[in-house]
């Protein structure tokens, strides 16, 4: 693994990953979505059950998003390797898209469902705290000009932020809440038929497929942008 | 699908989401090529 923290090393690999995650990706999105039309509608919901099938990803992605972001800082706070910070750094915004991708197509489900836009209950609030804590991070890195300093104060909000995860996961369970309990990753089996599972995981590996696709060529990115920078200081006045 | 009474709701989300997807992917492959090129330029 520590062979591939050199960022030579890491290019070569990342660039030999990213077309085939790309193009998984893209063969996940038309079958996940051929399914997902295709599937009858649900005998409760109607037709907003297919929501699911990009509301739920969204929501997964953000939180590994914030997992992995987390898992590279303390790397980077650990073992000081600028690698791991750049990695970090560079989920950012992946992680921020997906979480309000999740809270937009929560929020246009849960209007017909619910009858509301929005309650503030443990799930929702506890998910848009996790926005919050995206977006506080990308600020806190643009606010600090040392770069070195910045990835040290940004990696502990990030494991401080960690503590959501497992709020956010079982928030469901801790409070009464308007948002549905857990129904599929739980012990005992999903709660929804196979029909709408199918469609849903695959949706799920898809948009998975594509934040590794980004994350990865943004990683690239900042590596050829300091390459750069250091290029032009190497030249001097 | 015509998403009967719900259809609002439902291609208002998928269009959303494609949306921002299709934009992250654009910005990210620009980024990429914007910032091998200038790499490139300076060698």
């Amino acid at each position: 693994m520590l062979r591939y923290a050199n960022p030579t090393r890491f290019l070569q690999l990342s660039s030999a990953l990213v077309p085939w995650l790309g193009a998984a990706s893209a063969a996940l999105f038309a079958i996940g979505l051929y399914l997902g039309f295709r599937v009858p509608p649900d005998y409760q919901q109607g037709e907003t059950v297919r929501v699911m099938f990009i509301h739920v990803p969204a929501a997964w992605t953000a939180m590994m998003g914030y997992g992995l972001m987390a898992a590279a800082s303390l790397v980077g706070l650990v073992w000081r390797h600028p690698l791991a910070d750049t990695a970090a750094r560079a989920a950012a915004p992946l992680g921020a898209l997906f979480t309000a991708l999740g809270l937009v197509t929560g929020s246009l489900w849960g209007r017909p469902m619910w009858g509301a836009w929005w309650v503030w209950d443990g799930r929702l609030t506890s998910f848009l705290l996790l926005e919050f804590l995206y977006l506080g991070y990308i600020a806190l890195w643009n606010a600090i000009e040392d770069e070195a300093r910045a990835a040290r104060v940004c990696a502990i909000l990030a494991l401080v932020g960690a503590v959501n995860l497992p709020i956010i996961e079982f928030s469901v369970d801790w409070w009464t809440t308007l948002h549905q309990g857990e129904s599929i990753l739980r012990k005992g089996g999903p709660l929804i038929s196979s029909v709408y599972l199918w469609p849903l995981f695959t949706m799920a590996l898809a948009y998975t497929f594509l934040f590794f696709t980004l994350w990865l060529l943004r990683i690239e990115t900042e590596i050829l942008r300091r390459r750069a920078r250091n290029a032009l200081l190497a030249e001097g006045p | 699908m015509n998403g009967g009474d719900y259809g609002f709701y439902v291609w208002t989300a998928y269009g959303v989401s494609f949306a921002g997807l299709a934009a992250a992917i654009v910005l990210t492959v620009l980024g990429r090529m914007r910032a091998a090129k200038a790499l490139e330029k300076l060698k």
